[in-house]
C-alpha cells in the first residue's frame, strides 16, 4: 500500500528536481554560450593587444621579448595554446603554451553538459609587405568550466536546501493533514467493527472539515437509525407479542385470502389452533350475509380502508357469534400490498347491551308521548269545559246583570282565566322542558313590541293606580329579527309580575341596546318595580321552576310559580339570560338580555291600514261535538252578529258545506266519526278536484271554483304541534278554547 | 640558445623569401640595417615597401635588420652584421677602422637639430633650460644630440640629460611633461607634429646637416653596391617606387659620398665620439 505522504514527497522531489535541474542546465548551457562569446571576443582582444608588441620584437628578431609579451598577455591561463608559427607552414617558430593548462576541477559529465567550443583564433604578424608569422591561439575552456561548476554547485546547494525545506514542510503539513483522515479511517474502522459512538474531532483544515462532518453527520445518522432500528425491533417483538398472546382476534390472510397467522385471541374464539388455522379460507370463519347470502367480509377485503363490517362468526365447536370485523391492508417491505389484517371483536356484549338501550329508548319515547299526550289530553280536556265555563262568563258578562250578580260573574272569568294561565305555564314549561320550543327568526320592530307589551297592561294598571312608564334607548334599532311572541311573552311575564307584586309606585321598563355591533344585536332590558321585593336569600331560586320567593306568595299573589321559570327558558333560548336585583320592601329589578338578528332587508312599506269595514253578518258553520262548547260558539258568534249552524262532526261538516253556502267554518279537531283534520283535509281536496274542474260543485255549496273556504281550527289543543296539524291539514288559521268574542271575531277578520 | 637561433634565422629567412621570392633561389638576402631612430615595427612599415622596391629593382635581394635598441644596431654595424646600413653613426671616430662607403642620402631638405619645449611653458630660450630635463633620443644620435648639445654648451647651459632611446620616445616625454625640452631632428618634429597633432616651441635650430646617409660595407661586391645605389638613387624617378615613396612620405634618396659627412665627423669629434 503506497503512502500519500511518501506519494507527495516523492513527486514534489522528482519535479523539483527536474524542474530545477532542467532550469539550471539551461542556465548553464545559456552561460556556456555567453561565456563562449565572451571568450571569442577576449582572445580576439588579447591577440589584438599582443600582435603590435610582437611586431616590434619580431621585426628585430627578438624571439625572447615574443615569448614574454605572450606569457604576460596569456598570464591568467586564458589561452591554452600559444603559438607563432611560420608565414605559410604549421611550423612552429614559438611556442608560449602554458606549461600547465589550467586544472578542470569540474567533473567530465558536468563538462559534457557544457560543450564549450573555442575555436582556434590566428593573426598575421605582418608590416607589409613582410610575413613575420602567425599568432595562433587556442583559447582555454577550463575557467569558464570551473567558474560554471562552481555556480552550478551553489544553485545545487540552494536547491538541497529548499528542497529539504520544502519538504520538511510538505511532511509536516502533510502529516498535520493527513492526522484527520487517519483518526477518520480509525473511526471507520470503529464504526465498522460496531462503535457507533466513533466521531472524528472537528478539524479546521477546510479540504478536510467537509468529509469528517460528513462522517460524523452519517455516524450519527447510522447510530440513530440503528437506534430505530432496534427501538422499532424491540417495539415490533413486543407488538408480536402483544399480538401473539392477545385476547382480541387478530390475524392475517394472503392475498389469497387464506389466513397465514393467527394469534390466541383467534384460536379463543374460532377455536382452532394456529396450526389448523393456517391455511384455511377465509370464508369458512364468517356466516354468509342473510340477504345477499354472500359474505360480508369477503366484501370487506376489497373496500379502501378502514374498513369495518359487523358479521357472525362461525366457530368450530361453538354457537355462532356475532363480531365486529376490521380489516386493514398488510403491506410487505417493498410497500406492496401482500395480505390483509382482519382484527374480530365479539360484539356479543354490546349487541345486548344495544338491544336493552333499544328497550329502554323506545320505553322512554313510550313515556314521553304517554305523558305528551297525557298532557294534550289534560289540556284538552281542561280546556273543553273551561271554554264552557269562560265562554258562558263572558255572555252572561255581556247581559244587564246586578252588581251582585256582575260581581259573581267577574269572580267566575277571573277564576277561569287563572285557571287557565295555570294550564298555559304548565303546558308552555312541558314544551320547553321537552324541547318542543323553537324561536321563530322573523323581522320584527322591538321598539313596537315594547309598546305593545306594555299597553296590554294600561288598563290593569290604572285600575290599581299604578304607574307604567317605559323608555326605550336611541340605539335600539327599528327593525331586527327574532322571536316576537317570545319576546313579548317574557316582558308580560316581568311586567305582570311586577304589576302584580306592586301595591303602589311605578313599573319602569327600560331598553338598551349593548352589543359592540359587530356580531347581531344584543338588547338588555330591565323592569323595575316598587313592590314588595324580594328576599336575597331567595333572588337564587326564583328562576326555577314551581319556585316562589315565598309559598304564602301563591295563596297571597297567585300563579304557579313557573313564570319567571318559562322566563328563564326563553331568554336562554333567545341567546340572553336573565337575573334579579331586589331589596325587600323596596322593589325588585329584572333584567334580561336577548340576541337579535340584523335585518337585512330593507323595512316592508306598511300598507295602508285597510278602511275598517262595517262587520257584516256571515253565515257560520261551527264544528263541535261538544254541547257546551256548541252553545258557547254559537251564542259569542250571533251575538258578533253571524248567523251560525252547527254541527257534531267532521262528516257533518263536510255535509253541511256541500248543503250551503258559508263563509266561514269553525272547526274543532277532536270529533267523533271524522276529526276536524280529516274533515278540512277532505275538503281542501274537493276545493282542488272543482277548481280543477274535475268536479262540478253543487249548486247551494259553499263549493265554488275559485274559492277557499276559510277554516279556522277551534281546538281544546293548545299545543304548537297541533296548530301545526291543523295548518299542514289546511286550516288557515287557529283559536284555542277557551275561546272569547274578541277571539273569534279577530279570527274572522283575518281570514275573511 | 641554439634552438632559438635556429628559429630566428628560419623566421627571418621565411620574411625575406616573401619579401623576394623571385631570388631567394639563387642568393640569400643581404642585410640592410636601419638606425633607431622609431621603434622596430615603424621602422618596417617604413623600410620594408623600400627595401621591397629595391630588392625588386636591383636584384638584390634585402632584409631589414636592426637592434633593439641604437647600440644594438650600431654593434651590429660594428659587428659587420650589417651589409648596407642607414645611419649616420658610421661617422664616429671608433668606426673610422671600417671604411664603410657612402653611396646615398635621405633626400629632402638637409635636416637641422631643434630643442623644442611645451608650447605653452614658460620656456623661450636656451638659457631658460639650464638645470632642466631635456630629452635626447640617445647619446649615438647626431642631429638630436650631438648637435643640440654643442650648442648648449656653446651657450653655456648644462642641462639634465635625459635618453629617451628615441626621437618618438624624446617627443613623448616632453609631451608627457617627463622632460622640459626635447632635442630631435626637424624632419622628425614635423613628421611627429603632423602624426600626433600636437605642436611644441621650437627655442633652437642648428645649421642644415645631411640627413642620414646609406652606407655599403667594405666587403661587398662593388657591383652589388653599385646596382643597389642605382636601385636607391632610381627611386625618385622610377614610377614604380612612386606609390611607395608616397606611402612613405620620402622625396627619394640622394647622390652622395663621404666627403659629403665631414661636418658630421668633426661635430662628433667635438664631443668625444
Amino acid at each position: 500500500m503506497s503512502s500519500l505522504r511518501a506519494l507527495v514527497l516523492g513527486l514534489t522531489t522528482a519535479a523539483i528536481v527536474i524542474v530545477m535541474g532542467a532550469g539550471l542546465v539551461a542556465d548553464l548551457r545559456q552561460r556556456a554560450r555567453a561565456a563562449e562569446g565572451h571568450l571569442a571576443e577576449d582572445s580576439q582582444r588579447r591577440a589584438a593587444s599582443a600582435v603590435p608588441l610582437l611586431t616590434d620584437a619580431l621585426v628585430v628578431g627578438d624571439l625572447a621579448t615574443a615569448e614574454q609579451i605572450l606569457r604576460k598577455v596569456n598570464s591568467d591561463g586564458a589561452w591554452r595554446r600559444v603559438q607563432i608559427l611560420e608565414p605559410a607552414s604549421p611550423r612552429v617558430v614559438l611556442d608560449a603554451s602554458p606549461a600547465t593548462q589550467q586544472s578542470a576541477t569540474a567533473p567530465a559529465w558536468f563538462r559534457g553538459l557544457l560543450p564549450i567550443a573555442l575555436p582556434t583564433h590566428r593573426h598575421v604578424i605582418t608590416v607589409d609587405p613582410v610575413v613575420y608569422g602567425v599568432l595562433a591561439v587556442e583559447g582555454s575552456a577550463a575557467a569558464v568550466e570551473n567558474e560554471l561548476w562552481t555556480q552550478a554547485r551553489e544553485v545545487l546547494s540552494l536547491t538541497v536546501v529548499l528542497l529539504a525545506t520544502l519538504l520538511v514542510v510538505i511532511g509536516v503539513i502533510l502529516t498535520r493533514g493527513l492526522r484527520p483522515i487517519r483518526t477518520l479511517a480509525e473511526r471507520a474502522a470503529r464504526l465498522g467493527r460496531g462503535e457507533l459512538s466513533a466521531r472524528v474531532p472537528e478539524t479546521r483544515l477546510a479540504e478536510i472539515a467537509p468529509t469528517v462532518a460528513a462522517f460524523n453527520s452519517m455516524a450519527a445518522s447510522l447510530e440513530q437509525l440503528l437506534a430505530e432500528v432496534r427501538t422499532k425491533e424491540a417495539a415490533n417483538r413486543r407488538l408480536a407479542a402483544i399480538v401473539e398472546q392477545s385476547e382480541e382476534v387478530i390475524f392475517t390472510v394472503g392475498l389469497d385470502q387464506r389466513i397465514t397467522s393467527w394469534n390466541l385471541g383467534a384460536e379463543q374464539l374460532f377455536g382452532w389452533r394456529g396450526d389448523a388455522a393456517v391455511g384455511r379460507a377465509l370464508d369458512t370463519l364468517f356466516a354468509p350475509d342473510a340477504g345477499t347470502r354472500e359474505r360480508q367480509v369477503a366484501r370487506l377485503l376489497a373496500t379502501r380502508p378502514p374498513a369495518r363490517v359487523e358479521t357472525t362468526a362461525l366457530p368450530g365447536s361453538t354457537p355462532p357469534v356475532p363480531v365486529a370485523v376490521s380489516c386493514s391492508p398488510l403491506v410487505g417491505d417493498d410497500g406492496a400490498q401482500i395480505g390483509h389484517i382482519l382484527v374480530v371483536r365479539d360484539i356479543t356484549v354490546r349487541k345486548r347491551n344495544e338491544q336493552e338501550m333499544q328497550q329502554a329508548r323506545e320505553r322512554a319515547e313510550a313515556g314521553s308521548r304517554a305523558k305528551s299526550e297525557f298532557l294534550a289530553t289534560m289540556s284538552h280536556e281542561l280546556r273543553t269545559p273551561l271554554n264552557g265555563i269562560l265562554g258562558m262568563a263572558d255572555l252572561l258578562g255581556g247581559t244587564s246583570l246586578t252588581a251582585e250578580q256582575r260581581e259573581s260573574v267577574d269572580i267566575i272569568q277571573g277564576s277561569g282565566e287563572a285557571l287557565l294561565q295555570v294550564i298555559n305555564d304548565v303546558l308552555d314549561l312541558s314544551r320547553i322542558e321537552a324541547g318542543h320550543v323553537e324561536v321563530e327568526a322573523i323581522e320584527f320592530d322591538p321598539r313596537q313590541a315594547v309598546a305593545d307589551t306594555l299597553r296590554a297592561f294600561t288598563a290593569q294598571a290604572q285600575r290599581r293606580q299604578l304607574a307604567v312608564t317605559s323608555t326605550v334607548a336611541p340605539g335600539v334599532p327599528e327593525r331586527a329579527v327574532g322571536d316576537p311572541g317570545r319576546l313579548r311573552q317574557v316582558l308580560v311575564n316581568l311586567v305582570g309580575n311586577a304589576v302584580k307584586f306592586t301595591e303602589r309606585g311605578t313599573v319602569t321598563v327600560e331598553v338598551e341596546r349593548v352589543d359592540d355591533g359587530a356580531d347581531g344585536i344584543e338588547l338588555h332590558a330591565l323592569v323595575r318595580d316598587t313592590g314588595i321585593g324580594i328576599p336575597a336569600d331567595k333572588l337564587s331560586m326564583i328562576f326555577e321552576a314551581f319556585t316562589q320567593a315565598d309559598s304564602s306568595m301563591s295563596r297571597r299573589y297567585g300563579g304557579t310559580g313557573l313564570g319567571l321559570a318559562i322566563t328563564g327558558r326563553l331568554v336562554g333560548l333567545m341567546g340572553g339570560r336573565v337575573w334579579a336585583e331586589s331589596q325587600l320592601g323596596r322593589g325588585s329589578t329584572f333584567h334580561f338580555t336577548v340576541r337579535l338578528g340584523q335585518a337585512t332587508g330593507e323595512r316592508p312599506a306598511v300598507a295602508p291600514a285597510p278602511a275598517a269595514a262595517p262587520p257584516r253578518a256571515l253565515r257560520v258553520l261551527v264544528a263541535e261535538d261538544n254541547k257546551v262548547n256548541q252553545h258557547v260558539a254559537r251564542r259569542m258568534l250571533e251575538k258578533l252578529g253571524h248567523s251560525v249552524v252547527v254541527v257534531a262532526s267532521g262528516r257533518g261538516a263536510l255535509d253541511a258545506v256541500a248543503a250551503d253556502v258559508f263563509d266561514v267554518v269553525f272547526m274543532d279537531v277532536e270529533m267523533p266519526d271524522m276529526d276536524g283534520l280529516a274533515a278540512t283535509r277532505a275538503l281542501r281536496t274537493i276545493e282542488a278536484e272543482v277548481r280543477a274542474g274535475r268536479q262540478a260543485p253543487k249548486p247551494d255549496s259553499s263549493y265554488s271554483a275559485g274559492r277557499r273556504i276559510p277554516i279556522i281550527a277551534l281546538t281544546a289543543h293548545a299545543m304548537t304541534m297541533h296548530q301545526e296539524q291543523c295548518l299542514a291539514a289546511g286550516m288557515d288559521d287557529y283559536v284555542s278554547k277557551p275561546v272569547n268574542s274578541t277571539a273569534l271575531a279577530a279570527a274572522i277578520a283575518r281570514v275573511v | 640558445m641554439t634552438t632559438r637561433r635556429t628559429a630566428v634565422t628560419l623566421l627571418l629567412l621565411g620574411a625575406a623569401v616573401a619579401v623576394a621570392p623571385g631570388v631567394r633561389a639563387q642568393t640569400a638576402p643581404l642585410t640592410f640595417g636601419v638606425l633607431n631612430q622609431q621603434s622596430p615595427s615603424l621602422t618596417a612599415e617604413r623600410w620594408n615597401p623600400i627595401l621591397h622596391h629595391v630588392s625588386t629593382a636591383s636584384g638584390v635581394p634585402l632584409r631589414l635588420k636592426m637592434g633593439r635598441t641604437v647600440d644594438e644596431t650600431d654593434d651590429m654595424m660594428g659587428r659587420g652584421e650589417l651589409d648596407f646600413v642607414f645611419t649616420n653613426h658610421n661617422f664616429q671616430t671608433e668606426y673610422n677602422a671600417i671604411a664603410f662607403r657612402v653611396i646615398a642620402r635621405w633626400g629632402g631638405e638637409p635636416i637641422r637639430g631643434v630643442i623644442v619645449v611645451a608650447a605653452d611653458g614658460p620656456f623661450t630660450q636656451l638659457k631658460d633650460l639650464a638645470g632642466k630635463k631635456v630629452a635626447f633620443p640617445s647619446r649615438d644620435a647626431f642631429v638630436a644630440y650631438a648637435v643640440p648639445l654643442v650648442a648648449l654648451k656653446a651657450a653655456g647651459v648644462f642641462v639634465e640629460e635625459v635618453m629617451s632611446g628615441n626621437q618618438d620616445g624624446a617627443l613623448a616625454q616632453l609631451k608627457a611633461r617627463q622632460v622640459q625640452a626635447a632635442a630631435v631632428n626637424s624632419r622628425f618634429l614635423k613628421q611627429y607634429s603632423e602624426r600626433e597633432g600636437v605642436a611644441f616651441r621650437q627655442i633652437y635650430l642648428s645649421d642644415p646637416y645631411p640627413d642620414l646617409a646609406v652606407i655599403a660595407h667594405p666587403r661587398l661586391p662593388a657591383a652589388t653596391v653599385e646596382a643597389v645605389r642605382k636601385a636607391l638613387l632610381g627611386m625618385k624617378t622610377d614610377a614604380a617606387a612612386a606609390p611607395v615613396l608616397e606611402r612613405v612620405k620620402f622625396p627619394g634618396f640622394e647622390s652622395a659620398t663621404n666627403q659629403d659627412y665631414e661636418g658630421v665627423r668633426r661635430i662628433y669629434r667635438r664631443i668625444g665620439q
